[in-house]
């Protein structure tokens, strides 16, 4: 009885005609598709959009990445991780201006791993930004001020076949300024796989931004303004890295088996690398690539839940780790930090199952 | 590698069920909506084999379960009101309305195991396969998950 209730009530519960277009569209972007072989083409560069954040006039770029790294305030950061932003934000500073509408792109950071960019959006003065509904999230169907999300593409040289931002999104914020026309964004760049093959955030590596078009609305979206804008760039990464292994160790770790099984196992990880925004760890050989094969091995995660590694700091704070994503045929998983790390602030690493990887010591 | 064919044909039969797997995990219709196409893209850029449709179905539902799992944890999320959604949808009768709410206001942890019980009609050793957690835990959390509902639809019909 009851189920017959439930399942009356949820047949009603349906994505979007919208959705259902966008995705059954996909069998027609073929160009976009992954290859099997050649890992140029393997490289998702799942970039979000987030943040839409107020402007303060005359505040300084980089207090931006303060306030997105500290969740607009509710993570406060130590004052070493300001200092640590500060020190590594890259001014960009172009601009650009179509029909009105100026898009600037304004600085950067990123640790060679992950990157941020951060843009702002000022509208001709008679447009009130501030009336855009709010909302959240990280793709392109929003209730939101946008741009178009299939045209709009964030590339990377190294990877034109894939380097698509084919998903955008953006959280709106209050804003601060009085200035009802203007609105920042910050892009999150995480390429999601082989990125050890490559190097996206090479100073030599070049990056483009075309952006096409505002809109708002979902899912009928509503053109605000139409335009594109065009901006190529660099990172220019912190080159901070701690390796922590000197040798293979045991610890343990879910392991999501291709069969849809999982099972807590020892696995031994080869290599940890800690970087400002996450840990890098490699794991297993060979032989362990048939027994991994096709799913992650998801390190602090446990099968009844997260059970995040932590950077514990000297001060005895603890910044949590928590599992973002991996690659099993490269045998890599990559573990974010909740807050950036300022590396000589770092103690030691404390993973689930209690081991401790100490930072070495420097000479 | 799924062809275009198959693709398309695995996409007709799972978006709903990627899309109400998401709404339950994240109750906003917007971000489930996000979730079920980045579900999609990674189906259409997955190019390993699988061994049956149920292998698929059950990929979808583990990675949406996993791609919600991340996007709670983003630094910019913020969980949305899901009421303006509600309203959208037409129930037949005001039970089927109250028993949506009701659901909607269980904890996440008891929302999609019900939904995959209840409507995919996995069995909880299934349930406890694809949510990764043990089958005692999804035994305890259908049998609660139940229990606040029966508990919330007589306050409703109290107040009536």
């Amino acid at each position: 009885m009851f189920k017959d209730e439930y399942q009356a009530v949820f047949s009603q519960v349906t994505a979007s005609r919208e959705t259902h277009r966008r995705i059954l569209a996909m069998t027609r972007q073929t160009k976009k598709r992954r290859s099997s072989r050649g890992w140029t083409s393997k490289l998702i560069l799942a970039a979000v959009l987030v943040s839409l954040l107020a402007v303060t006039a005359g505040a300084a770029s980089q207090n931006w990445f303060v306030t997105y790294f500290s969740r607009e305030g509710e993570k406060p950061l130590s004052q070493d991780q300001v200092e640590f932003i500060e020190e590594n934000t890259q001014d960009i500073q172009q601009s650009q201006t179509c029909n009105g509408w100026t898009i600037a792109l304004k600085s950067a950071i990123s640790d060679g791993v992950k990157g941020y960019v951060q843009l702002s959006v000022t509208a001709p003065a008679d447009v009130d930004l501030s009336q855009i509904p709010q909302s959240s999230g990280y793709f392109g169907s929003r209730n939101d001020f946008l741009p178009k999300s299939e045209d709009t593409a964030l590339t990377c040289e190294a990877y034109p076949e894939a380097g698509v931002l084919a998903n955008i999104g953006s959280r709106w914020q209050e804003d601060g300024d009085g200035l009802k026309n203007t609105v920042n964004y910050t892009l999150d760049i995480s390429p999601d796989m082989e990125w050890a093959e490559c190097d996206p955030f090479d100073p030599d590596t070049k990056w483009h931004l075309h952006w096409v078009d505002f809109v708002k609305g979902f899912p009928e979206q509503e053109t605000v303004a139409e335009g594109t804008w065009d901006f190529d760039f660099t990172f220019r990464s912190s080159e901070e890295e701690v390796s922590l292994l000197d040798s293979p160790i045991q610890t343990e770790a879910l392991v999501l088996h291709g069969s849809g099984e999982s099972s807590m196992e020892n696995v031994t990880l080869v290599s940890a690398t800690l970087r400002p925004f996450g840990l890098t760890v490699y794991y297993g050989d060979e032989q362990d690539t048939a027994d991994y094969s096709r799913d992650n091995v998801a390190f602090g995660e446990g099968e009844d839940g997260e059970i995040p590694w932590y950077a514990v700091m000297k001060d005895g704070q603890k910044i949590a780790l928590h599992y973002h994503d991996g690659n099993p045929v490269e045998r890599y998983s990559y573990m974010e930090a909740e807050t950036p790390l300022v590396l000589t602030e770092v103690d030691h690493i404390l993973l689930s199952d209690g081991t401790i990887l100490s930072i070495p010591v420097s000479e | 590698m799924l062809t275009n064919e198959q693709f398309t044909a695995y996409a007709q039969r799972y978006i709903d069920t990627v899309y109400r797997v998401a709404l339950n995990y994240l109750k906003s219709a917007a971000d489930a909506e996000d979730i079920t196409q980045n579900v999609f893209l990674k189906l259409f850029r997955e190019d390993k084999p699988f061994a049956s449709e149920e292998h698929v179905k059950r990929w979808l539902i583990r990675v949406a379960l996993n791609e919600c799992k991340s996007l709670t944890r983003a630094r910019w999320w913020r969980s949305e009101s899901y009421e303006d959604y509600a309203e959208t949808l037409t129930f037949d009768n005001p039970a089927h309305s109250d028993l949506f709410y009701a659901v909607m206001a269980l904890p996440k942890k008891y929302r999609v195991p019900i939904y995959l019980h209840y409507y995919e009609e996995y069995t909880t050793q299934e349930i406890a396969e694809i949510m990764k957690v043990p089958k005692s835990t999804v035994c305890t959390h259908l049998s609660r998950g139940r229990e606040l509902l029966k508990q919330s639809l007589q306050e409703v019909d109290a107040n009536v």
